[in-house]
């Protein structure tokens, strides 16, 4: 087998043909299997050249470069060493264990795609169960919440709440029963990382699960999953039912005198049953609504009965932070904000997908340097984040490092994760209208500021968008955004003014632009844009009548057309077929 | 395998039989992949696997790399190979992986990705 591999990144294709070139004029293309590959570092690095079976990383090396790693390294075997990768610990590294020059960090994440995510013993060959195990053999409840504490671990369901804290709410209430609850309701549109982590690694937070069982005495614990996530369910299934046979769940859990047992509930779906008080009266078996806190889910909460209750993505730490201790997360992410997040980058960025990186990454690192830029490399406006309660960030934030408080103190909120991507075809009013139709859409309508308040926004976002507003609309919006903050029972109506708030923060001009001049520039906001035909271009082809859905234009052939505006729907097909520029678009 | 562990002894002196040395084909079987055709992917793997009765080779479905973009990805894990990951594949480029590079140890010099991070336990190459 020919084993000697060098594959270059497909940045540098001069490199890569340079390689060729030199291997073949010293006889040795056939030694090597030279190949190309997508590397994600593409902002980070000018080139990346890595080369097995010594597992070597060159970066930014130089087309002049090749001719001395071919001379040097393939062939005398001299590493070179002023192109090696560095990192800041070390000045290079040698052969072993290849350097992380990515911006990821996968502990969530660290199965995922590597194991089979049906097969227990796939999981027990990467430490799995050894925390639980641990924890079992001599550790205390309270060393657990020790650790926990130390790691600095914050709620990833939105709010940022410390886990330990929570955790010790329960454990320290009274109760024969207690409840752990995990939050897999995921209702934010573009999210999808609870989904990916249950559907790539369902044991990792069957574990943790366990873990926050022992450690408040708790002896049932439910899954709260939507059921529009099939597959995650069915592997959340075979995986319970593997763990109860292992031994892991049930009666004496690895012949301790624990016992735990899991059981899972399906959403029907709604936004608001992942508001943890919704949840409980869901699982309970009542409508999905909110009820006022105090008290706490942490003292009172499934049948009134202490509960802890904490997202996916939450309990997958867990058993990291058991296995490497508390010291080892807490080392890593900001002052405020430790370990990783996991974010579902989408929109019109070139590399969607789930993102896992170290808090304190840029908004900017996600998306360029893991992202890989904008979709056909577009113009970047700007990126949301948190979903209906988060709101958008502009390019001149995009240095911001992540953590729960700077994305407060942009206006937005770290949320569950979702992250959109948006360019200049993108209308910020309406993006805002888009969030709020989802909020107004969601709420449950037990309180009034939500439910009436809501309502209003949107038909004053929706008149903006017509045309139909003049300036004092700003002020009527902040005033309805204020009592809907402060007044709603719960955080979805609390938060539904987020986007717009931020929109109009950042965006105010294309507000203006749109009750003023009643221009939307983006031409998404349909009601504000007009065709018409060019009565000096237009040679009566009539192409433009033949592809109007609605017959708007009329005109015979060779005559000069007209666009009837009552009839005119805004498709833009005549716009596209008109090939003479005849149909103009204002 | 049915295996219950009665105690935290037996769980430590327990060695998964997962770690054995073989080659493997990963595919990525999340919700993401199968929406962009994973399972004619593994089907195909499948059924090559059992025509050529090839041994020593294990077919996984594995959860969401991340790479939702270059779905359905599929790695190769061979011994003495750098593990490759091959983005956007389809049925033919499936036919194509088990002739060069499992059979003929030939990595295909068409989508090859690159890890997006490196294995926290196994700390081996991205
Ligand atoms: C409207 C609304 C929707 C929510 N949806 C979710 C959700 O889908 N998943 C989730 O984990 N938390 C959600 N939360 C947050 C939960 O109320 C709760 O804070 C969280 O599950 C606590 O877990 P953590 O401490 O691990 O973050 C939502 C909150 C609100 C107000
Ligand atoms: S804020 Fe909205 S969703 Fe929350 S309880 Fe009130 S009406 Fe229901
Ligand atoms: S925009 Fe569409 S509906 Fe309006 S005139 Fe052109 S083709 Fe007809």
């Amino acid at each position: 087998m020919n084993n000697n591999v060098i594959l270059v990144s497909n940045n540098s294709p001069h490199l890569y043909d340079k390689f060729q070139k030199l291997l073949t004029e010293k006889n040795l293309i056939n030694k090597y299997q030279l190949k190309k590959f997508n590397t994600f570092g593409l902002n980070t690095y000018t080139s990346i050249i890595k080369i097995y079976p010594d597992k070597i990383i060159y970066v930014d090396s130089l087309e002049n470069d090749i001719e001395e790693i071919v001379n040097d390294h393939l062939i005398n075997g001299k590493i070179v060493k002023r192109l090696l990768y560095k990192n800041e610990h070390k000045n290079y590294l040698k052969s072993g264990p290849l350097p992380i020059y990515h911006k990821q960090l996968r502990l969530v994440l660290r199965n995922s795609g590597l194991i089979d995510p049906e097969s227990i013993e796939s999981y027990l060959s990467r430490e799995g169960y050894r925390a639980l195990a641990k924890i079992l053999n001599n550790t205390t409840q309270d060393n657990v919440i020790d650790e926990i504490k130390i790691s600095e671990l914050r709620g990833r369901g939105g709010a940022g709440y410390p886990t330990w804290l929570k955790w010790n709410f329960t454990k320290q209430a009274q109760s024969d029963i207690k409840y752990i609850i995990c939050n897999a309701d995921e209702g934010d549109p573009g999210a999808y990382m609870d989904r990916s982590v249950l559907e790539g690694d369902p044991h990792s937070v069957i574990e943790g699960m366990i873990i926050a069982a022992f450690t408040v005495n708790a002896n049932n614990g439910f899954i709260y999953i939507r059921a529009e996530y099939p597959l995650a369910i069915k592997r959340l299934e075979k995986a319970i039912k593997d763990a109860k046979e292992y031994g892991f769940l049930g009666k004496n859990i690895l012949g301790t005198n624990f016992s735990f047992d899991i059981e899972i509930r399906l959403g029907a779906g709604a936004f608001v049953c992942g508001e943890e008080t919704a949840l409980i009266s869901s699982i309970e078996g009542n409508r999905g609504m909110p009820r006022p806190r105090p008290p706490f889910p942490s003292t009172k909460g499934l049948w009134e009965k202490p509960t802890v209750i904490n997202n996916v993505e939450t309990l997958a730490n867990i058993p990291l932070i058991i296995l490497k201790g508390g010291d080892w997360y807490n080392k890593i992410g900001t002052e405020k904000s430790k370990g990783t997040k996991v974010f579902a980058l989408t929109g019109k960025v070139k590399n969607s997908g789930l993102v896992e990186v170290p808090m304190g990454t840029s908004l900017r690192e996600i998306i360029y340097d893991v992202g890989g830029g904008i979709l056909n490399d577009n113009k970047f406006k700007a990126v949301q984040t948190g979903g209906p309660s988060g709101g958008v960030i502009p390019e001149d934030k995009l240095d911001t490092p992540i953590s729960y408080e700077s994305l407060n103190e942009l206006g937005s909120i770290m949320g569950s994760g979702g992250m959109i991507v948006m360019d200049h075809t993108d209308c910020m009013v309406d993006v805002s209208k888009f969030y709020l139709q989802f909020s107004v859409d969601e709420s449950c309508g037990k309180c009034s500021p939500c439910r009436i308040g809501g309502r209003q926004m949107l038909d004053l976002l929706t008149n903006i968008s017509e045309g139909k507003s003049d300036e004092s609309i700003i002020e009527k919006i902040e005033a309805i955004s204020s009592a809907m903050q402060k007044a709603s029972l719960c955080g979805l109506g609390q938060t539904a003014p987020n986007p717009v708030i931020s929109t109009l923060k950042y965006f105010k001009d294309e507000y203006i632009d749109h009750i003023v001049n009643k221009k939307c520039i983006s031409g998404k906001c349909k009601s504000l844009i007009v065709f018409e035909i060019d009565k000096n271009n237009c040679i009566g082809c009539h192409l433009c009548a033949i592809k109007c859905p609605v017959n708007a234009i009329s005109g015979g052939k060779k005559e000069i057309h007209y666009i009837d505006q009552n009839k005119c729907i805004k498709c833009g097909l005549c716009f596209d077929a008109c090939k003479f520029n005849a149909v103009i678009k204002s | 395998m049915k295996k219950k562990f009665n105690s935290l002894k037996e769980f430590y002196s327990y060695q998964s039989n997962n770690t054995i040395m073989k080659s493997k084909i990963l595919v990525g079987y999340g919700s993401c992949g199968i929406a962009a055709g994973a399972d004619k992917v593994y089907d195909t793997f499948e059924s090559e696997i059992i025509k050529r009765s090839l041994k020593d080779i294990e077919l996984i479905k594995v959860g969401c790399l991340g790479l939702c973009f270059s779905e359905p990805n599929v790695e190769i894990i061979i011994n003495g190979l750098p593990d490759i990951l091959y983005g956007k594949v389809d049925e033919k480029f499936a036919v194509r992986i088990i002739d060069e590079h499992i059979i003929n140890k030939n990595i295909i010099n068409h989508n090859l990705y690159d890890k997006p991070y490196i294995d926290l336990f196994n700390n081996k190459e991205s």
